[in-house]
Protein backbone atom coordinates (compact mmCIF):
# COMPACT_ATOMS: atom_id res chain seq x y z
CA UNK A 1 0.00 0.00 0.00
CA UNK A 2 1.18 3.16 -1.27
CA UNK A 3 0.98 6.87 0.72
CA UNK A 4 4.07 5.79 3.32
CA UNK A 5 1.92 2.72 4.38
CA UNK A 6 -0.76 4.85 6.11
CA UNK A 7 -4.29 2.79 5.60
CA UNK A 8 -6.04 5.22 3.13
CA UNK A 9 -9.39 6.32 4.74
CA UNK A 10 -12.41 4.55 3.00
CA UNK A 11 -15.87 7.07 2.49
CA UNK A 12 -17.15 4.96 -0.55
CA UNK A 13 -19.36 3.22 2.01
CA UNK A 14 -22.20 3.40 -1.00
CA UNK A 15 -20.16 1.46 -3.00
CA UNK A 16 -19.66 -1.63 -0.42
CA UNK A 17 -19.19 -2.04 3.07
CA UNK A 18 -16.94 -4.30 4.50
CA UNK A 19 -17.58 -7.90 5.82
CA UNK A 20 -17.98 -7.43 9.35
CA UNK A 21 -16.20 -9.60 11.27
CA UNK A 22 -19.06 -11.09 13.13
CA UNK A 23 -20.54 -11.46 9.96
CA UNK A 24 -17.25 -13.65 8.76
CA UNK A 25 -17.04 -15.80 11.78
CA UNK A 26 -20.90 -16.55 11.07
CA UNK A 27 -20.04 -17.91 7.54
CA UNK A 28 -16.76 -19.30 8.57
CA UNK A 29 -18.47 -23.14 9.40
CA UNK A 30 -20.65 -23.38 6.60
CA UNK A 31 -17.91 -23.23 4.01
CA UNK A 32 -15.90 -26.85 4.87
CA UNK A 33 -17.76 -28.24 7.74
CA UNK A 34 -21.61 -27.72 7.79
CA UNK A 35 -21.17 -27.53 3.49
CA UNK A 36 -24.99 -29.33 3.04
CA UNK A 37 -27.15 -28.64 0.57
CA UNK A 38 -29.91 -27.06 1.76
CA UNK A 39 -32.47 -28.78 -0.58
CA UNK A 40 -31.00 -32.58 0.35
CA UNK A 41 -33.67 -33.23 2.74
CA UNK A 42 -32.26 -37.01 3.42
CA UNK A 43 -29.64 -36.53 5.74
CA UNK A 44 -28.47 -34.60 8.52
CA UNK A 45 -26.05 -32.56 6.68
CA UNK A 46 -29.08 -31.10 4.36
CA UNK A 47 -31.43 -30.42 7.51
CA UNK A 48 -28.16 -28.55 8.99
CA UNK A 49 -27.88 -26.45 6.02
CA UNK A 50 -31.91 -25.42 5.81
CA UNK A 51 -31.90 -24.76 9.34
CA UNK A 52 -28.84 -21.86 9.10
CA UNK A 53 -30.74 -20.49 5.96
CA UNK A 54 -33.85 -20.45 7.33
CA UNK A 55 -32.78 -18.98 10.54
CA UNK A 56 -30.88 -16.07 8.47
CA UNK A 57 -34.01 -15.74 6.04
CA UNK A 58 -35.77 -15.28 9.29
CA UNK A 59 -33.41 -12.52 10.79
CA UNK A 60 -34.17 -11.00 7.23
CA UNK A 61 -37.42 -10.97 7.50
CA UNK A 62 -37.71 -9.47 11.05
CA UNK A 63 -35.12 -6.34 10.01
CA UNK A 64 -37.57 -5.70 7.13
CA UNK A 65 -41.14 -6.30 9.09
CA UNK A 66 -41.80 -9.02 6.77
CA UNK A 67 -42.52 -12.76 7.50
CA UNK A 68 -39.89 -15.45 6.29
CA UNK A 69 -41.59 -17.10 3.30
CA UNK A 70 -41.66 -13.57 2.15
CA UNK A 71 -38.24 -13.35 1.65
CA UNK A 72 -36.31 -14.68 -1.04
CA UNK A 73 -32.36 -15.06 -1.36
CA UNK A 74 -31.08 -13.65 -4.90
CA UNK A 75 -27.62 -13.07 -6.13
CA UNK A 76 -28.00 -9.43 -4.88
CA UNK A 77 -29.59 -6.52 -5.60
CA UNK A 78 -29.43 -6.46 -8.93
CA UNK A 79 -31.37 -9.43 -9.62
CA UNK A 80 -33.76 -8.65 -7.30
CA UNK A 81 -34.89 -5.51 -9.48
CA UNK A 82 -34.79 -7.49 -12.16
CA UNK A 83 -36.56 -10.40 -11.08
CA UNK A 84 -38.69 -8.16 -9.70
CA UNK A 85 -39.82 -5.43 -12.38
CA UNK A 86 -39.40 -8.12 -14.75
CA UNK A 87 -40.99 -10.76 -13.09
CA UNK A 88 -44.69 -9.01 -11.97
CA UNK A 89 -44.61 -7.50 -16.02
CA UNK A 90 -44.02 -10.74 -17.45
CA UNK A 91 -46.65 -12.32 -15.26
CA UNK A 92 -49.23 -10.07 -16.27
CA UNK A 93 -51.72 -11.02 -18.88
CA UNK A 94 -53.23 -8.22 -20.75
CA UNK A 95 -54.86 -5.33 -18.74
CA UNK A 96 -52.00 -2.87 -16.87
CA UNK A 97 -49.54 -2.12 -19.25
CA UNK A 98 -47.71 0.85 -17.54
CA UNK A 99 -44.86 1.27 -15.77
CA UNK A 100 -43.97 4.03 -13.51
CA UNK A 101 -39.82 4.76 -12.06
CA UNK A 102 -37.78 7.55 -10.93
CA UNK A 103 -35.13 9.54 -13.21
CA UNK A 104 -32.72 8.67 -10.02
CA UNK A 105 -33.05 4.93 -10.33
CA UNK A 106 -29.69 2.50 -10.11
CA UNK A 107 -29.42 1.10 -13.64
CA UNK A 108 -30.82 -2.30 -12.07
CA UNK A 109 -34.04 -0.59 -12.40
CA UNK A 110 -33.63 2.07 -14.93
CA UNK A 111 -32.17 -1.18 -17.42
CA UNK A 112 -35.07 -3.40 -16.65
CA UNK A 113 -37.57 -0.54 -17.24
CA UNK A 114 -35.92 -0.04 -20.86
CA UNK A 115 -35.89 -3.88 -21.37
CA UNK A 116 -40.07 -3.34 -20.62
CA UNK A 117 -40.23 -0.60 -22.82
CA UNK A 118 -38.91 -2.99 -25.70
CA UNK A 119 -41.12 -5.71 -24.53
CA UNK A 120 -44.17 -3.01 -25.13
CA UNK A 121 -44.79 -1.69 -21.54
CA UNK A 122 -45.18 2.11 -21.49
CA UNK A 123 -42.96 3.03 -19.28
CA UNK A 124 -42.68 6.58 -17.38
CA UNK A 125 -39.05 8.28 -15.79
CA UNK A 126 -40.67 10.61 -13.47
CA UNK A 127 -38.42 13.63 -12.62
CA UNK A 128 -36.95 14.93 -8.95
CA UNK A 129 -36.63 18.83 -7.80
CA UNK A 130 -33.29 20.29 -7.30
CA UNK A 131 -33.08 18.51 -3.56
CA UNK A 132 -33.95 14.97 -5.55
CA UNK A 133 -36.76 14.13 -4.27
CA UNK A 134 -39.28 12.95 -6.48
CA UNK A 135 -41.56 15.12 -8.30
CA UNK A 136 -44.68 14.55 -6.65
CA UNK A 137 -47.14 16.18 -9.28
CA UNK A 138 -45.74 14.13 -12.06
CA UNK A 139 -46.08 11.20 -10.13
CA UNK A 140 -49.58 11.30 -9.33
CA UNK A 141 -50.12 11.76 -12.75
CA UNK A 142 -48.51 9.15 -13.99
CA UNK A 143 -49.70 6.50 -11.96
CA UNK A 144 -52.97 5.87 -13.13
CA UNK A 145 -55.84 2.69 -13.09
CA UNK A 146 -53.23 1.60 -16.15
CA UNK A 147 -50.71 1.63 -13.93
CA UNK A 148 -49.01 -2.26 -13.28
CA UNK A 149 -46.03 -0.98 -11.31
CA UNK A 150 -44.10 1.88 -9.56
CA UNK A 151 -40.57 1.23 -8.93
CA UNK A 152 -38.82 4.07 -6.72
CA UNK A 153 -35.89 3.55 -4.57
CA UNK A 154 -35.82 4.27 -0.89
CA UNK A 155 -32.65 6.01 -0.77
CA UNK A 156 -30.38 7.04 -2.91
CA UNK A 157 -26.78 5.84 -3.79
CA UNK A 158 -25.61 9.01 -5.04
CA UNK A 159 -26.90 11.69 -3.24
CA UNK A 160 -28.04 10.09 -0.34
CA UNK A 161 -31.57 11.14 -0.77
CA UNK A 162 -34.78 9.58 1.28
CA UNK A 163 -37.97 9.00 -0.76
CA UNK A 164 -41.03 9.28 0.93
CA UNK A 165 -42.44 5.86 0.28
CA UNK A 166 -45.38 6.18 2.76
CA UNK A 167 -46.66 8.62 0.39
CA UNK A 168 -46.05 6.54 -2.67
CA UNK A 169 -47.18 3.24 -1.01
CA UNK A 170 -50.55 4.85 -0.41
CA UNK A 171 -51.03 6.54 -3.73
CA UNK A 172 -49.88 2.96 -5.00
CA UNK A 173 -52.76 1.41 -3.07
CA UNK A 174 -55.43 3.89 -4.05
CA UNK A 175 -54.74 3.32 -7.38
CA UNK A 176 -54.32 -0.72 -7.81
CA UNK A 177 -50.32 -0.50 -8.41
CA UNK A 178 -47.64 -2.72 -6.72
CA UNK A 179 -44.96 -1.00 -5.63
CA UNK A 180 -41.10 -1.94 -5.46
CA UNK A 181 -38.17 -0.32 -3.78
CA UNK A 182 -34.87 -0.49 -4.41
CA UNK A 183 -33.75 -0.39 -0.62
CA UNK A 184 -30.22 -1.56 -0.71
CA UNK A 185 -28.70 1.96 0.75
CA UNK A 186 -31.80 2.40 3.44
CA UNK A 187 -31.78 -1.50 4.68
CA UNK A 188 -29.68 -1.15 8.07
CA UNK A 189 -29.44 1.91 7.94
CA UNK A 190 -32.66 3.42 8.82
CA UNK A 191 -35.85 1.72 10.14
CA UNK A 192 -37.82 -0.70 7.20
CA UNK A 193 -40.98 -1.88 7.61
CA UNK A 194 -42.52 -3.05 4.53
CA UNK A 195 -46.22 -2.90 5.85
CA UNK A 196 -45.62 0.97 7.34
CA UNK A 197 -44.12 1.47 3.87
CA UNK A 198 -46.84 0.19 1.72
CA UNK A 199 -44.51 -1.69 -0.67
CA UNK A 200 -45.36 -4.80 -2.02
CA UNK A 201 -41.63 -5.59 -3.19
CA UNK A 202 -38.26 -4.64 -1.73
CA UNK A 203 -34.75 -5.32 -2.80
CA UNK A 204 -31.85 -5.54 -0.35
CA UNK A 205 -28.11 -6.40 -0.97
CA UNK A 206 -25.93 -7.97 1.87
CA UNK A 207 -22.84 -6.45 1.22
CA UNK A 208 -24.27 -2.38 1.64
CA UNK A 209 -25.34 -3.32 4.93
CA UNK A 210 -21.64 -4.91 6.19
CA UNK A 211 -22.27 -9.03 4.78
CA UNK A 212 -20.95 -10.69 2.51
CA UNK A 213 -20.85 -9.86 -1.84
CA UNK A 214 -23.03 -11.96 -3.70
CA UNK A 215 -26.18 -12.18 -1.60
CA UNK A 216 -29.54 -9.69 -1.84
CA UNK A 217 -33.04 -10.86 -1.02
CA UNK A 218 -36.19 -9.83 -2.67
CA UNK A 219 -38.83 -9.34 -0.74
CA UNK A 220 -42.04 -10.54 -2.03
CA UNK A 221 -45.53 -9.60 -0.78
CA UNK A 222 -47.98 -12.86 0.31
CA UNK A 223 -50.67 -11.32 2.02
CA UNK A 224 -53.31 -8.63 0.60
CA UNK A 225 -52.42 -9.06 -2.01
CA UNK A 226 -50.80 -12.12 -2.83
CA UNK A 227 -48.23 -10.91 -5.83
CA UNK A 228 -47.82 -13.10 -8.77
CA UNK A 229 -44.17 -13.02 -10.33
CA UNK A 230 -42.89 -15.29 -13.35
CA UNK A 231 -39.28 -16.27 -12.82
CA UNK A 232 -36.09 -15.22 -14.34
CA UNK A 233 -34.25 -18.57 -13.34
CA UNK A 234 -35.84 -21.80 -14.02
CA UNK A 235 -34.64 -25.47 -12.44
CA UNK A 236 -35.30 -26.68 -9.30
CA UNK A 237 -38.12 -24.62 -8.26
CA UNK A 238 -35.96 -23.49 -5.39
CA UNK A 239 -37.41 -20.47 -3.43
CA UNK A 240 -40.79 -21.19 -3.77
CA UNK A 241 -39.98 -21.55 -7.51
CA UNK A 242 -39.23 -18.06 -7.58
CA UNK A 243 -35.15 -18.27 -7.85
CA UNK A 244 -33.66 -21.87 -8.89
CA UNK A 245 -30.57 -22.54 -8.12
CA UNK A 246 -28.58 -24.13 -4.84
CA UNK A 247 -28.90 -21.44 -1.95
CA UNK A 248 -25.41 -19.87 -1.14
CA UNK A 249 -25.31 -20.96 2.11
CA UNK A 250 -22.25 -19.21 3.84
CA UNK A 251 -23.43 -15.92 1.87
CA UNK A 252 -27.41 -16.55 3.38
CA UNK A 253 -25.80 -17.10 6.54
CA UNK A 254 -23.31 -13.83 6.62
CA UNK A 255 -26.52 -11.35 5.26
CA UNK A 256 -29.02 -12.97 8.37
CA UNK A 257 -25.87 -12.06 10.73
CA UNK A 258 -25.57 -8.74 9.11
CA UNK A 259 -29.49 -8.06 9.51
CA UNK A 260 -29.42 -9.19 12.95
CA UNK A 261 -26.61 -6.72 13.90
CA UNK A 262 -27.86 -4.07 12.16
CA UNK A 263 -31.08 -4.12 13.86
CA UNK A 264 -29.31 -4.20 16.99
CA UNK A 265 -27.22 -1.13 16.40
CA UNK A 266 -28.54 0.37 13.20
CA UNK A 267 -30.21 3.78 15.60
CA UNK A 268 -26.89 4.01 17.66
CA UNK A 269 -24.99 3.77 14.30
CA UNK A 270 -27.39 5.63 12.22
CA UNK A 271 -26.71 8.56 15.20
CA UNK A 272 -22.99 8.24 14.82
CA UNK A 273 -22.53 7.99 11.32
CA UNK A 274 -24.92 11.42 10.70
CA UNK A 275 -22.21 13.32 13.18
CA UNK A 276 -19.60 12.15 11.21
CA UNK A 277 -21.14 13.46 8.25
CA UNK A 278 -21.71 16.47 9.56
CA UNK A 279 -18.51 16.85 11.13
CA UNK A 280 -16.99 16.41 7.59
CA UNK A 281 -19.18 18.74 6.06
CA UNK A 282 -19.10 21.70 8.43
CA UNK A 283 -14.60 21.02 8.01
CA UNK A 284 -15.17 21.36 3.94
CA UNK A 285 -17.47 24.33 3.94
CA UNK A 286 -15.25 26.14 6.54
CA UNK A 287 -12.52 25.39 5.06
CA UNK A 288 -13.12 26.10 1.60
CA UNK A 289 -14.98 28.75 -0.35
CA UNK A 290 -16.96 27.36 -3.68
CA UNK A 291 -18.35 23.95 -1.95
CA UNK A 292 -21.94 23.16 -2.17
CA UNK A 293 -23.98 20.43 -1.04
CA UNK A 294 -26.16 18.30 -3.14
CA UNK A 295 -29.14 17.00 -2.68
CA UNK A 296 -31.70 17.78 0.16
CA UNK A 297 -30.29 18.94 3.05
CA UNK A 298 -31.47 17.25 6.04
CA UNK A 299 -33.91 14.21 4.11
CA UNK A 300 -31.13 11.96 2.84
CA UNK A 301 -28.82 8.78 4.81
CA UNK A 302 -26.90 9.60 7.60
CA UNK A 303 -23.56 8.38 6.53
CA UNK A 304 -24.19 10.19 2.76
CA UNK A 305 -22.31 13.32 1.72
CA UNK A 306 -22.19 14.37 -2.00
CA UNK A 307 -20.77 18.22 -2.42
CA UNK A 308 -19.61 20.09 -5.73
CA UNK A 309 -16.27 22.00 -5.63
CA UNK A 310 -16.53 24.75 -7.76
CA UNK A 311 -13.21 24.83 -10.30
CA UNK A 312 -12.14 21.58 -9.65
CA UNK A 313 -12.82 18.38 -12.37
CA UNK A 314 -14.58 15.47 -9.56
CA UNK A 315 -11.88 12.67 -11.66
CA UNK A 316 -9.13 14.69 -11.29
CA UNK A 317 -10.00 15.41 -7.57
CA UNK A 318 -10.93 11.54 -6.75
CA UNK A 319 -6.80 10.86 -8.59
CA UNK A 320 -5.09 13.51 -6.46
CA UNK A 321 -7.15 11.75 -3.18
CA UNK A 322 -6.87 8.16 -3.80
CA UNK A 323 -4.12 7.13 -2.01
CA UNK A 324 -5.11 8.82 0.93
CA UNK A 325 -8.94 8.90 0.83
CA UNK A 326 -11.30 6.40 -1.16
CA UNK A 327 -13.99 8.73 -2.45
CA UNK A 328 -16.21 8.63 -5.55
CA UNK A 329 -17.14 10.81 -8.11
CA UNK A 330 -20.35 11.36 -10.45
CA UNK A 331 -18.19 11.78 -13.29
CA UNK A 332 -16.97 10.11 -15.21
CA UNK A 333 -13.94 10.87 -18.38
CA UNK A 334 -13.36 7.36 -19.19
CA UNK A 335 -16.07 7.51 -22.16
CA UNK A 336 -15.51 10.34 -25.26
CA UNK A 337 -16.56 12.63 -23.14
CA UNK A 338 -17.21 13.58 -19.63
CA UNK A 339 -20.40 12.81 -18.78
CA UNK A 340 -22.23 13.76 -15.11
CA UNK A 341 -23.81 11.39 -13.85
CA UNK A 342 -27.82 10.48 -14.40
CA UNK A 343 -28.42 11.38 -10.99
CA UNK A 344 -26.36 14.68 -10.95
CA UNK A 345 -28.04 15.40 -14.75
CA UNK A 346 -31.40 14.83 -12.87
CA UNK A 347 -30.98 17.28 -10.22
CA UNK A 348 -30.63 20.15 -12.83
CA UNK A 349 -27.49 21.38 -11.44
CA UNK A 350 -25.12 22.57 -14.07
CA UNK A 351 -22.78 20.79 -15.97
CA UNK A 352 -19.67 22.21 -14.63
CA UNK A 353 -21.25 21.87 -10.68
CA UNK A 354 -22.26 18.05 -11.40
CA UNK A 355 -18.59 17.20 -12.69
CA UNK A 356 -17.15 18.88 -9.67
CA UNK A 357 -18.66 16.48 -7.28
CA UNK A 358 -17.70 13.96 -4.58
CA UNK A 359 -19.49 11.21 -2.97
CA UNK A 360 -18.89 10.69 0.82
CA UNK A 361 -20.18 7.54 1.90
CA UNK A 362 -19.60 6.97 5.77
CA UNK A 363 -19.57 4.19 7.44
CA UNK A 364 -19.25 1.39 10.96
CA UNK A 365 -15.92 2.03 11.41
CA UNK A 366 -15.10 5.46 10.75
CA UNK A 367 -13.60 7.53 13.23
CA UNK A 368 -13.58 11.26 13.87
CA UNK A 369 -9.70 11.37 13.32
CA UNK A 370 -10.10 10.30 9.86
CA UNK A 371 -12.83 12.48 9.15
CA UNK A 372 -10.51 15.30 10.33
CA UNK A 373 -7.96 13.99 8.57
CA UNK A 374 -9.61 13.11 4.87
CA UNK A 375 -11.30 16.68 5.04
CA UNK A 376 -7.91 18.35 5.30
CA UNK A 377 -6.72 15.93 2.30
CA UNK A 378 -9.38 17.32 0.66
CA UNK A 379 -9.15 21.02 1.52
CA UNK A 380 -5.32 20.37 0.29
CA UNK A 381 -6.19 18.64 -2.96
CA UNK A 382 -8.96 21.05 -4.03
CA UNK A 383 -6.15 24.29 -3.18
CA UNK A 384 -3.69 22.23 -5.20
CA UNK A 385 -5.92 21.97 -8.56
CA UNK A 386 -7.61 25.37 -8.03
CA UNK A 387 -4.01 26.97 -8.59
CA UNK A 388 -4.04 25.06 -11.91
CA UNK A 389 -7.58 25.66 -12.39
CA UNK A 390 -8.70 28.21 -15.07
CA UNK A 391 -12.45 27.51 -14.53
CA UNK A 392 -12.05 28.54 -10.87
CA UNK A 393 -10.70 31.99 -11.63
CA UNK A 394 -13.33 32.33 -13.95
CA UNK A 395 -16.00 31.18 -11.44
CA UNK A 396 -14.46 33.79 -8.68
CA UNK A 397 -14.74 36.24 -10.97
CA UNK A 398 -18.29 35.85 -11.38
CA UNK A 399 -17.37 35.23 -14.79
CA UNK A 400 -19.02 31.47 -14.86
CA UNK A 401 -22.66 30.36 -13.82
CA UNK B 1 -35.83 12.12 -21.22
CA UNK B 2 -37.04 10.87 -24.26
CA UNK B 3 -38.67 7.43 -24.14
CA UNK B 4 -36.61 4.23 -24.57
CA UNK B 5 -33.34 6.22 -23.93
CA UNK B 6 -30.95 5.59 -21.37
CA UNK B 7 -29.01 8.77 -20.30
CA UNK B 8 -25.46 8.53 -20.75
CA UNK B 9 -23.44 6.18 -17.90
CA UNK B 10 -21.18 7.17 -15.79
CA UNK B 11 -18.01 4.18 -15.41
CA UNK B 12 -16.72 5.60 -12.54
CA UNK B 13 -13.29 4.02 -13.35
CA UNK B 14 -10.32 6.30 -12.80
CA UNK B 15 -7.19 5.62 -11.01
CA UNK B 16 -5.68 2.79 -12.72
CA UNK B 17 -7.13 4.25 -15.79
CA UNK B 18 -3.83 6.62 -16.15
CA UNK B 19 -0.32 6.19 -17.20
CA UNK B 20 2.23 6.39 -14.83
CA UNK B 21 3.47 9.55 -17.28
CA UNK B 22 0.26 11.22 -16.94
CA UNK B 23 0.41 10.27 -13.32
CA UNK B 24 3.63 12.00 -12.98
CA UNK B 25 2.77 15.37 -14.98
CA UNK B 26 -0.48 15.57 -12.52
CA UNK B 27 0.85 15.19 -9.75
CA UNK B 28 4.02 17.67 -10.61
CA UNK B 29 2.83 19.39 -13.25
CA UNK B 30 5.21 21.17 -15.12
CA UNK B 31 4.88 25.04 -15.20
CA UNK B 32 1.95 25.58 -13.64
CA UNK B 33 -0.31 29.18 -12.81
CA UNK B 34 -0.35 32.34 -15.11
CA UNK B 35 2.13 34.80 -16.03
CA UNK B 36 2.26 38.11 -14.45
CA UNK B 37 1.12 41.07 -16.47
CA UNK B 38 3.72 42.62 -18.64
CA UNK B 39 4.99 45.73 -16.80
CA UNK B 40 6.72 47.07 -19.89
CA UNK B 41 6.85 46.73 -24.12
CA UNK B 42 8.69 43.99 -24.41
CA UNK B 43 7.44 41.25 -22.24
CA UNK B 44 4.12 40.95 -22.90
CA UNK B 45 2.13 37.95 -23.09
CA UNK B 46 0.47 35.77 -25.18
CA UNK B 47 -2.79 33.30 -24.16
CA UNK B 48 -3.97 30.85 -25.91
CA UNK B 49 -6.98 29.18 -24.69
CA UNK B 50 -8.94 25.97 -26.29
CA UNK B 51 -12.39 24.57 -25.10
CA UNK B 52 -13.85 20.70 -25.64
CA UNK B 53 -17.73 22.12 -24.86
CA UNK B 54 -19.05 19.01 -24.93
CA UNK B 55 -16.52 17.25 -22.57
CA UNK B 56 -16.62 20.64 -20.58
CA UNK B 57 -12.14 20.40 -20.56
CA UNK B 58 -10.58 23.98 -20.61
CA UNK B 59 -6.78 24.49 -21.09
CA UNK B 60 -4.95 27.78 -21.16
CA UNK B 61 -1.55 28.72 -22.08
CA UNK B 62 0.76 31.47 -21.52
CA UNK B 63 4.17 33.09 -23.14
CA UNK B 64 6.37 35.32 -23.16
CA UNK B 65 8.84 34.99 -26.06
CA UNK B 66 12.67 36.59 -25.52
CA UNK B 67 14.06 39.11 -28.40
CA UNK B 68 14.92 35.81 -30.48
CA UNK B 69 11.26 34.82 -30.87
CA UNK B 70 11.94 31.68 -28.30
CA UNK B 71 9.66 30.85 -25.70
CA UNK B 72 11.24 32.44 -22.84
CA UNK B 73 8.44 31.58 -19.78
CA UNK B 74 5.32 29.66 -20.46
CA UNK B 75 2.58 28.55 -17.87
CA UNK B 76 -0.55 26.44 -17.99
CA UNK B 77 -3.58 26.05 -16.35
CA UNK B 78 -6.13 23.52 -16.85
CA UNK B 79 -9.61 22.12 -15.91
CA UNK B 80 -10.34 18.35 -16.50
CA UNK B 81 -9.22 15.20 -15.55
CA UNK B 82 -5.55 13.89 -14.79
CA UNK B 83 -4.59 13.34 -18.68
CA UNK B 84 -5.79 16.92 -19.75
CA UNK B 85 -3.98 18.50 -16.55
CA UNK B 86 -0.86 16.36 -17.81
CA UNK B 87 -1.24 17.15 -21.82
CA UNK B 88 -1.17 21.12 -20.68
CA UNK B 89 1.81 20.60 -18.54
CA UNK B 90 3.54 18.32 -21.02
CA UNK B 91 2.37 20.72 -23.75
CA UNK B 92 4.66 23.76 -21.79
CA UNK B 93 7.18 21.11 -21.29
CA UNK B 94 7.73 20.70 -25.19
CA UNK B 95 7.18 24.36 -26.20
CA UNK B 96 9.61 25.79 -23.78
CA UNK B 97 12.61 27.63 -24.70
CA UNK B 98 11.85 26.53 -28.41
CA UNK B 99 11.34 28.96 -31.34
CA UNK B 100 7.40 29.85 -31.70
CA UNK B 101 8.26 29.35 -35.48
CA UNK B 102 8.61 25.61 -34.21
CA UNK B 103 5.11 25.59 -31.98
CA UNK B 104 3.00 25.05 -34.95
CA UNK B 105 5.42 21.15 -35.39
CA UNK B 106 4.37 19.97 -31.89
CA UNK B 107 2.02 17.37 -33.14
CA UNK B 108 -1.10 15.88 -30.43
CA UNK B 109 0.26 12.71 -31.46
CA UNK B 110 3.82 13.32 -30.15
CA UNK B 111 1.52 14.51 -26.54
CA UNK B 112 -0.96 11.30 -26.90
CA UNK B 113 1.72 8.68 -26.85
CA UNK B 114 4.10 9.78 -24.68
CA UNK B 115 1.41 10.14 -22.20
CA UNK B 116 0.00 7.08 -23.28
CA UNK B 117 -3.49 7.93 -24.03
CA UNK B 118 -5.87 5.44 -24.83
CA UNK B 119 -7.77 6.46 -28.06
CA UNK B 120 -10.70 8.13 -26.34
CA UNK B 121 -8.48 10.78 -24.79
CA UNK B 122 -6.12 11.46 -27.63
CA UNK B 123 -8.55 14.59 -28.21
CA UNK B 124 -7.20 16.18 -25.01
CA UNK B 125 -3.77 15.83 -26.46
CA UNK B 126 -5.29 17.98 -29.33
CA UNK B 127 -6.82 20.76 -27.13
CA UNK B 128 -3.27 20.95 -25.70
CA UNK B 129 -1.53 21.63 -28.79
CA UNK B 130 -4.27 24.03 -29.70
CA UNK B 131 -4.25 26.43 -26.41
CA UNK B 132 -0.43 25.99 -27.46
CA UNK B 133 -1.00 27.49 -31.14
CA UNK B 134 -3.14 30.12 -30.39
CA UNK B 135 -0.62 31.14 -27.98
CA UNK B 136 2.07 30.55 -30.21
CA UNK B 137 0.69 32.70 -33.29
CA UNK B 138 -0.71 35.35 -31.03
CA UNK B 139 2.98 36.29 -30.17
CA UNK B 140 4.02 36.06 -33.85
CA UNK B 141 0.97 38.16 -34.81
CA UNK B 142 1.73 41.75 -36.44
CA UNK B 143 -0.63 43.33 -33.38
CA UNK B 144 1.98 41.67 -31.14
CA UNK B 145 3.13 44.40 -28.88
CA UNK B 146 6.88 43.33 -29.10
Amino acid sequence: MQNGGVRPIYLDHHATTPCDPRVVEAMLPFWSQAFGNPASRTHVFGWRAQQAVEAARAEVSQLIGATPREVVFTSGATESNNLALLGICRAQRGGRDRVVTCATEHRAVLDPCDALEKAGFRVTRVGVGSDGLIDWDDLEGAVTRETLLVSVMHANNEIGVIQDLRGIGALCRERGAVLHTDAAQSVGKLPVNVDALGVDLLSLSGHKLYGPKGVGVLYVRRRQPRLRLEPLLYGGGHERGLRSGTLAVPLCVGLGRACEIAAGEMDEEARRTGGLRDRLWQRLSEGLDGVELNGHPTRRLPGNLNASFRGVEGAALLVGLGESVAVSSGSACTSATQTPSHVLGALGLGEARALSSLRFGIGRDNTEAEIDRAADRVIDEVGRLRALSPVWEEWRRGARP
Amino acid sequence: MAPGRSPPRATGAVGPDFSAAVLDHFRNPRNPGRLAPAVSAGEAVSTGEAADAAGGELIRIQLRPDAQRRVAEIRFQAFGCPATIACGSLATELASGRPLAELPGIQPGELADRLALPPERRRLAELAVRALRAAGAGALAPSYDR
